[in-house]
């Protein structure tokens, strides 16, 4: 672990954090980076510290830093990462006396690397490990070369040149192969107590030691079974990784996985050479190599996943948004509205997404992704519903709720994602990805999406990779793609690009990847480019044939026309120009320059990505685009008025030389097409002049058709074409000198006519917060998708009981220490809340001022007054470590009457004494607006020669209220704080802390979330229920006698002093279902939702007034009440009650009942995990393949019913075609039956969750 | 990627600040996944910016002969024979 202290890069100063009133410094923790291992390996300890650039950052305070011991090693964007000069000078230049490498190579590229690649020096990860000696074979994966000397086996045969081919069929830009020994060692602990938890779990071996002694026998086998599990693990993740070896300069980045290569071979890794960056030569050099000290990390692994559609890629495919995403927004966001409302069916609504999300994420093979999620744990648990309507509960799904609008707006359509994998046996037209069907017509693509030439057209072929490489097609989580199409079309490389795939066509033949082979076989030999045009134009005459009845081998799948679309626009009289990965510059390091400058230089010139603003400028200017030809008819000569008002303006611009319109010589020169933009321009500019002279309104009309057609194909080519090369060289900025093009960038913000309210509002924090929607101003797909949602949308107020009503549901049994402790736990935490709170609002203003520095000015009468927009862009005065009695400034302070406006009211002027030993004055910057208000400065320099001045003050510079108060950090440092103090409290001490801050409504919320398990354990009980007035009139029961009772809870109304007054309450339930009012509930009882019917024991107390009743459990309700639908809902997606209601034919996934006992018994996929354990527990590998064989029949059902293809079952799921017999139903039923139910496993709280 | 401990953050707030603690340029973050305005939102893209529409709000109205003499002249400057281009029946491009 290392502690990287964080800095203010102008001032120099160490940002703090104040905790129950301690000031310490903020650091950012990294664990598993190889700067921990080049450090350790070479025997040093550093201190480091990190700092953002920002706008008036410069040399001069480099220079400044320098001096005080913070060298400027490497950056990471906008950090940039210090250290003392000796630790920076190893790092970067080493010491041959003392075998020390630099980290990158000591070479004229230096300042580059440690910029471009600076970011993999404190690249962390969720483990790591370090080989003593380690062989290592590099391979040219671009020539498929490993050098000249032969490769030998273990055997010491050499290989045959034939099967290496195979080899370097595996090997990409980011691959990395690795022993299954190294790849083991990377297997975290917390993963291996999970397997093995897991594994003893499902043979029924009790982790109580006492028992453990009369089952040691299974424990053997279960621990063999595990160690087999976590080699699976280890054999089938791909994941992605850092590596180095600190005895030779050089960084490895990509993916890597296990493979029998590195065994046969004799190697620990087999990398490609395109994997090592900033290296002198010599790591990189293909062939084999011994190394010492040979370091990896594991990152993040590859998954199955879910990628959102966002605007850039449904602006490519307008027809497709609007005929196929708009109308499952659109029921997405009905589907929303209909539970917006209900407490009970947003609980509901909530649970099943986060359940959703993680069958997609496949957590339940997956430790190391796990997240806590108290809101999901206690709604999960509730299954009473005794939350319901508690405030703190509300104001999460409140803010789910708003997130969910927005992202139904904004994105609304997911789409399957992979991690991808270079594989040279598909063909140009093939993919392979397992968690899709075989045979489907796809399109795939990454972010950032420059134009629809980016998407790539394929067919999946999975029967050609598990046919050919066994091993590959076992890794789980990737998709591997050929890698012309990869680099050439998507534009993917194999370091951690996922691509989103649309499944646009099925097959309905099994073998059609090989018939399509067949059907290409006369291309086979042609040019990459070719036999990937010829399989998009086959796909293309397929769908068309499809369509027209003339082809049956495909039908329509998720998203034909999204496919269908992208197949059109990329034919090769419409597809744009190919983008591909520009040509990249390295940063310079000029003769005469220190290495520091170079470096910093570096860093300034790629602080500041411009991704955002290019990739702003192709959405606004696509979506009007489309508008122009998507806006209703009548609106449309409106808008080529507007449009062509426009760009006469924009041609008076041009006339003044404040715009560049590129030529076509220009453009040509830079590999650009012709496209005539001054022609375009200026014939749409005429428009308004040549519509004035037409007056035959049918001509006007198609005059106006014409010109916004021309009009949005001028904005297209611009987004397709120089846009989309700005977009590419914008992402690849930080490891290019070569910036952006200013001027197409330029020219392309010129060419919006109009504000684009979508693209400026969206992040606004207010959108779907009380009323309040997303603003747009288009008419075209897009905005129409975020319209239909607006439509939809309703402030809703979830009803809410007062937080006393929930009181009891954790009776007082704390000591008054502990009632204390825990007090001022969650009071240092709600202050951090809200001083996060404050900062956030504070920072939404978006005030200039606030991302600078600032001086604090102190008078030797004691006022202070703050300084702000400080005026010094060379940072030549002496202010920037200004801190204590300054003897020599004087400060003086006027009104400028000709001020525009109130930030620069009252600048402030400094005089000072030079080093030459001269007076200096110049201005300091402004008077902070809270010191004007303090000091009354509006009434005191009311008169232009008022002045007011401090002489010899006492000043402080102080860091940006930003980089101070950042709020993401202020929440990560409470969340901290509340998880440090929480795993401070002994396990047995735990419920008493939890009752002491559950009966204080401050500290309920801290409670929910921080004893999540308890509280959950806690709801599947209800507590006594104290019932009143039972004396009254509206007792219809009357004086029950004691015992259990259908009961539900109920309300009823009476009159008081005129008024009509409703209270809730229970009711009996009679035979007939009809209701009897029994009592009111009291305040501080827990009240279940309306029309909660329970079983109950009810027993009135002597005095006949009250009554104490216990819930036994949940009765379903008839269906016809509207109680009775939210009950039965609550039964439908509740998994821990899902057996009691079963028998009762309540649960979604159960099969009607036969009448005469079935032959055969369908199993849930539960049920096949449990007997999958006992199969693995006693090594019965037949009985294995055929339980795994039931489990994938179910997923395949699963996925043709839910639409969702290669989902994860819910555990309770069965069909009725996935039978066992009965002999072998019985088989299980005993085994399980022998097995106790293991224990619910407290969820585990890491300090530092790994992703 | 180190995510920051689970609490009072939703979803997509978590997701936001794993991206801004990511050790990950911006091209990685995207090719991985994020989005555009995944990465403005986490503070790590700026996408704020002055539009045309705010360049040409002090640029005076030309009348009809006005903007046809402007059109004319830099027709003229840029040699462009913008006759021959309207009347063009499929624009080249």
């Amino acid at each position: 672990m290392l502690q990287i202290s964080r800095i203010d890069v102008k001032t120099g100063l160490e940002l703090h954090e104040t905790i129950r009133g301690v000031r310490r410094s903020r650091f950012k923790e990294v664990e598993h980076t190889y700067i921990e291992q080049w450090l350790k390996a070479h025997g040093l300890s550093a201190q480091f510290y990190m700092g953002r650039f920002y706008d008036g950052v410069n040399q001069a305070d480099r220079l400044r830093l320098e001096p005080e011991g913070k060298v400027l090693v490497f950056t990471n964007g906008k950090d940039g990462y210090f250290t003392d000069p000796n630790t920076a000078r190893l790092m970067t230049v080493g010491d041959t006396a003392r075998g020390i490498a630099p980290i990158y190579a000591g070479d004229r590229h230096s300042p580059h690397n440690f910029v471009a690649y600076g970011s993999l020096i404190a690249s962390d990860g969720m483990a790591s490990t370090s080989v003593q000696t380690a062989r290592l074979l590099v391979i040219d994966d671009e020539g498929r070369s490993h050098g000249n000397a032969a490769l030998l086996d273990t055997s010491g045969q050499p290989v045959p040149g034939a099967q290496l081919e195979r080899l370097y069929d595996k090997m990409g830009d980011g691959t990395m192969l690795v022993s299954s020994a190294l790849m083991r060692s990377l297997i975290t602990p917390q993963e291996q107590e999970s397997v093995t938890e897991r594994v003893f779990e499902r043979a029924g071996i009790s982790a109580e030691l006492a028992e453990i002694a009369q089952e040691i026998p299974q424990i053997d086998a279960a621990t063999g079974a595990a160690q087999q599990q976590i080699d699976a693990l280890a054999s089938w993740t791909v994941t992605q990784f850092r590596a180095a070896t600190p005895g030779l300069p050089g960084l490895i980045k990509g993916t890597m996985a296990s493979s029998s290569w590195c065994e046969r071979l004799g190697v620990e890794a087999i990398i490609s050479s395109n994997d090592i960056k900033g290296d002198d030569g010599r790591l990189s050099a293909p062939g084999l190599k011994t190394v010492a000290n040979f370091w990896v990390n594991r990152k993040s692994d590859g998954r199955y996943g879910e990628q959102a559609v966002g605007p850039q890629v449904k602006g490519c495919i307008p027809e497709a948004t609007l005929h196929e995403f708009n109308p499952r927004t659109k029921a997405q966001a009905e589907e929303l509205a209909a539970i917006a409302s209900t407490p009970v069916k947003l609980s509901q609504h909530y649970v099943q997404q986060k359940e959703r999300q993680r069958q997609w994420l496949g957590s339940e093979e997956d430790f190391s992704q796990q997240r806590s999620d108290w809101l999901y744990e206690v709604l999960k648990a509730d299954k009473y519903g005794q939350l319901s309507r508690f405030s703190k509960v509300n104001r999460e799904l409140g803010r789910y709720l708003k997130g969910k609008w927005l992202d139904t707006a904004l994105r609304g359509v997911n789409v399957p994602s992979a991690m991808a994998q270079h594989h040279a046996q598909l063909r140009p037209w093939e993919v392979c990805n397992k968690a899709l069907p075989h045979g489907a017509i796809v399109a795939y693509y990454r972010s950032p999406f420059p134009n629809a030439g980016a998407a790539a057209i394929a067919i999946n072929n999975t029967e050609i990779i598990r046919q050919r490489d066994q091993e590959a097609f076992s890794k789980q989580g990737v998709a591997y793609l050929p890698p012309w199409t990869a680099k050439n079309v998507a534009i993917t490389d194999f370091d951690r690009d996922a691509n989103g795939y649309f499944v646009g066509y099925g097959p309905t033949v099994p073998d059609l990847p090989q018939q399509i082979r067949q059907q290409l076989n006369s291309v086979k030999d042609r040019l990459p480019s070719e036999q990937y045009e010829a399989g998009r134009s086959l796909f293309g005459r397929m769908i068309q044939q499809m369509e027209a009845g003339q082809e049956s081998r495909i039908v329509s799948a998720d998203y034909p026309l999204a496919v269908k679309e992208f197949v059109g626009r990329n034919a090769p009289e419409q597809k744009p120009p190919e983008v591909t990965k520009q040509q990249k510059t390295k940063h310079p390091w000029h003769e005469g320059e220190s290495r520091s400058a170079a470096t910093w230089q570096a860093w300034q010139a790629t602080a500041d990505n411009p991704t955002g603003k290019v990739a702003n400028a192709g959405m606004i200017l696509q979506s009007l685009a489309l508008e122009m030809v998507y806006a209703p008819a009548e609106q449309k000569e409106g808008l080529l008025r507007q449009v062509s008002a426009h760009y006469l303006k924009q041609l008076q611009r041009a006339g003044q030389g404040k715009l560049f319109i590129p030529d076509d010589n220009w453009l040509q020169q830079r590999g650009f097409p012709a496209y005539h933009f001054r022609e375009r321009v200026a014939d749409v500019a005429q428009a308004n002049l040549r519509l004035a002279k037409i007056e035959d309104p049918s001509a006007r009309q198609q005059f106006v058709e014409q010109k916004l057609e021309a009009a949005s194909g001028l904005l297209l080519d611009v987004v397709n074409g120089p846009n989309a090369e700005n977009l590419q060289t914008a992402v690849d900025s930080a490891k290019s000198a070569r910036g952006i093009d200013a001027s197409i960038h330029a020219f392309a913000r010129a060419l919006s006519h109009k504000p684009h309210l979508l693209r400026q509002h969206h992040r606004d924090h207010g959108n779907y917060l009380n009323g309040k929607t997303l603003a747009t101003n288009t008419q075209e797909p897009i905005s129409w998708g975020v319209e239909a949602v607006n439509q939809l949308y309703q402030d809703v107020k979830l009803p809410e009981l007062k937080n006393e009503a929930f009181r009891d549901l954790f009776p007082k049994v704390c000591a008054p220490e502990q009632e204390e402790r825990a007090s001022a736990i969650a009071r240092t935490y709600n202050e951090l809340i809200a001083a996060r709170q404050m900062a956030q609002e504070r920072l939404r203003e978006n005030r200039p001022e606030d991302q600078q520095p600032t001086l604090l000015i102190t008078s030797s009468n004691g006022r202070d007054l703050v300084i702000q927009n400080l005026q010094d862009p060379q940072g030549t005065l002496p202010i920037w470590r200004a801190s204590g009695i300054q003897p020599d400034w004087d400060i003086a302070i006027k009104r400028d009457t000709r001020a525009s406006s109130g930030v620069v009211r009252f600048p402030a002027l400094l005089s000072f004494t030079t080093g030459a030993g001269d007076r200096h004055t110049q201005l300091l910057g402004y008077v902070a607006a809270e010191s004007v208000a303090q000091h009354h400065l509006e009434q005191r320099l009311q008169q232009p020669d008022h002045a007011l001045t401090i002489q010899g003050p006492s000043a402080q510079i102080r860091a940006p209220f930003a980089q101070e108060n950042d709020a993401d950090e202020l929440m990560a440092r409470a969340a901290s704080f509340a998880q440090e103090s929480v795993d401070s409290i002994s396990e047995d001490e735990r419920p008493a802390y939890l009752s002491a801050l559950w009966r204080q409504s401050d500290s309920m919320g801290f409670a929910l979330k921080q004893f999540s398990d308890l509280v959950g354990d806690r709801l599947s009980s209800v507590p006594e229920i104290i019932l009143t007035g039972l004396q009254h009139d509206s007792n219809q029961s009357g004086q029950i006698p004691p015992g259990e009772y259908m009961a539900r809870f109920s309300e009823y109304s009476y009159g008081k002093n005129n008024e009509t007054r409703t209270c809730p309450s229970v009711a009996i339930v009679l035979g007939d279902g009809a209701e009897q009012q029994l009592g009111a509930l009291s305040a501080r009882s827990v009240h279940l939702p309306l029309g909660t019917t329970v079983k109950a024991y009810i027993a009135i107390e002597p005095s006949g007034k009250t009554a104490r009743m216990q819930v036994l459990d949940l009765v379903a309700a008839p269906e016809s009440s509207q109680a009775a639908s939210e009950t039965s809902n609550l039964i439908a997606f509740q998994p821990s009650i899902e057996s009691s209601v079963a028998a009762e034919g309540c649960s979604t996934y159960e099969t009607e009942q036969p009448a005469h006992p079935p032959t055969t018994y369908s199993p849930s996929r539960k049920e096949l995990r449990q007997w999958y354990a006992i199969a693995l527990v006693n090594q019965d590998e037949p009985l294995k393949e055929k339980i795994l064989e039931k489990g994938q029949q179910l997923r395949a059902f699963y996925g043709t019913e839910t639409g969702i293809l290669g989902a994860t079952p819910p555990l309770e799921y069965r069909h009725p075609s996935v039978t066992v017999s009965e002999q072998e139903h019985r088989h299980i039923q005993q085994r399980i039956a022998a097995t106790p139910m293991p224990r619910p496993l407290r969820t585990k709280r890491p300090q530092m969750e790994l992703g | 990627m180190a995510l920051l401990p689970a609490s009072d953050q939703s979803g997509d707030e978590r997701y936001l600040n794993e991206l801004k603690s990511s050790d990950e340029d911006v091209e990685s973050l995207l090719s991985a996944g994020a989005d555009i305005d995944q990465l403005i939102a986490a503070g790590i893209l700026n996408g704020e910016e002055n539009w045309g529409w705010q360049d040409v709000e002090d640029v005076p109205d030309l009348d009809e002969a006005e903007a046809a003499a402007l059109i004319g002249c830099l027709a003229q400057r840029w040699g462009l024979d913008l006759e021959a281009y309207h009347d063009a029946p499929n624009q080249p491009h």
